[in-house]
This record gives structure tokens, sequence and C-alpha cells, in this order.
């Protein structure tokens, strides 16, 4: 009776559901880096390389909502805080929408070579996203009631940023001295969304 | 700080996730405040007292 009234954290799905799913997320993700890797390699339009990033990303999301589902069906899944769904129905649209966006912006770009304003207005549009984005992971953090939770994403963020600056200023003086090619300073929103993972995950296992 | 959550909570006979439910916070909240990871604001320590119906130097106490 006393595991039923403490409902202690602890309990795993095991290996028999972690394995295959740990393997099936590899597949996934090294099948979509050699086909992305090939397009590269053969130059082929943006739009491929956009179908693919958005193939991955909805790969991704189905392979979580596979594990949270399991997690549920087990008894293991804590519920999802209000928060936190306003925040997945924010943040999921954003980056599927910055890379529809992207996508549009490169073929423009490439098939009607705009100038000035257009230009202007063109270069910025995958950006627009990237704002909704931001703003979703602050919301997150204002709206939500739980101080313990909030501390956590007050953390996980401050750690994120903190990687991102130490990652973007070392990278940017290996540019500076010519150490490494030039990287365009549009890869620091991906590389803070990816950045992000760890941060995520470090901070649901210490949520247990 | 120390505290006395866990036996109150039990001895009513709620699970975390139910003592969190009354208190409108999360499971892992609770769990976090229980075990000393986290020492809550003096709203919520207020709530946990009221809610137990003891006053909060019953509930906590300061190491």
């Amino acid at each position: 009776m006393a595991a039923a009234i403490d409902n202690e954290p602890g309990k795993k799905l095991g290996a028999k559901f972690w394995v295959p799913w740990s393997l099936g997320l590899l597949a996934i993700i090294g099948g979509f880096t050699l086909l992305l890797m090939w397009t590269v390699i053969r130059e082929w339009s943006a739009l491929v390389g956009g179908l693919l990033v958005i193939g991955l990303t909805i790969c991704m999301w189905g392979m979580g909502l596979i594990a949270w589902r399991a997690r549920k069906l087990a008894g293991l899944a804590d519920p999802m805080r209000p928060a936190g769904k306003r925040y997945m129905l924010r943040f999921m649209p954003a980056m599927l929408g910055y890379v529809i966006i992207l996508m549009i912006a490169i073929t423009v770009y490439k098939t009607f070579k705009p100038e000035g304003v257009l230009l202007w207005a063109v270069a910025l549009m995958p950006a627009l996203p990237t704002f909704y984005a931001i703003r979703a992971v602050g919301l997150m953090v204002k709206e939500e009631t739980d101080e313990f939770l909030r501390a956590k994403l007050l953390a996980m963020n401050a750690w994120t940023n903190a990687a991102l600056l130490g990652v973007c200023t070392a990278v940017g003086f290996l540019d500076m001295f010519g150490a490494i090619p030039h990287i365009p300073l549009w890869v620091v929103f991906p590389l803070w969304a990816v950045l992000m993972i760890p941060g995520f995950a470090a901070t649901r296992r210490s949520l247990r | 700080m120390r505290n006395r959550i866990r036996e109150l909570r039990t001895a009513k006979g709620w699970s975390q996730a139910d003592l969190a439910e009354k208190l409108d916070v999360s499971r892992q909240s609770v769990n976090a405040v229980e075990t000393g990871k986290f020492d809550p604001s003096l709203p919520l320590a207020f709530r946990i007292a009221r809610l137990f119906g003891k006053r909060i130097e019953d509930v906590f106490e300061y190491d």
C-alpha cells in the first residue's frame, strides 16, 4: 500500500521498450542525416532539403509521442502542465513554420532574385517564426504557476543560453582567426533549439 | 529545511499526486519539497500547513 500512497518516482518502462525505441530513433536520425547529406552532395533544391527536415521533425514528434503514450499507459507519466501544453502548441508549429518559410524564402530568392525592400522582406521572413518560438519559451516560464517547475525552467534556460554564448564566442574567434570557414549567424537559432534538448533531458531526469 | 509532509500525507492516505492536486502544484513539486530538494515559498508553505490543519512551524522546521 505504501508504494501506492507514496507514488514514488523511479519506476521505469525498461529495456524491452527503450532499446527498440532508441534503435528506432537512431535509425530515423541516421537515415534523415544521410538523405540530407545526399541532397547537399547532389545539390538538390532547398525544397527537397526542407521536406526532409519537415519529415525528420514529424518523425521525432512521433517518437516523442510514442514514448509519452507508453509511459502514460504504464501509469508512469505525470499529467502535462497547462503551461507545458501551451508551449508545445506554440513552439512546435513555430519550428515547422520556420522550416517551411525558410524553404519558401530560399526558393523565392533563387527563382525571382528580388532586390531592395523585397530582398529585405524575403530575407527576414524566416526570422519571424523564430521570434514566435523564442516568445513561446518566455511565455512558458511566465505562465508556469508551479514555483518548483518555474525554477527548473529558469535554470534550464540559463544553462542553455550560457552554453550558446560559450559556443558562439569560441566559434566567432575561430572564424575571426580564419581557423574555420565562415559560419553565418542564422545558425544560432537552430543551435539554441538543439542545445535545449540536453537541457530538457537533464531537467526531466531531475524531476523524477 | 526539514518537514513532516510525507508523514502527514501518508497519515491521510494521500499519494503525492493527490496532494499535488489539492495544492494545485505538480507531483514533482510535492516530491521535491517532501524530500528536501526544494524549499517552498512562504505562500506555498502556508497552503501546505493549512491543508493539513497545522501551523507552519508544525510542518516545517529550520535546520
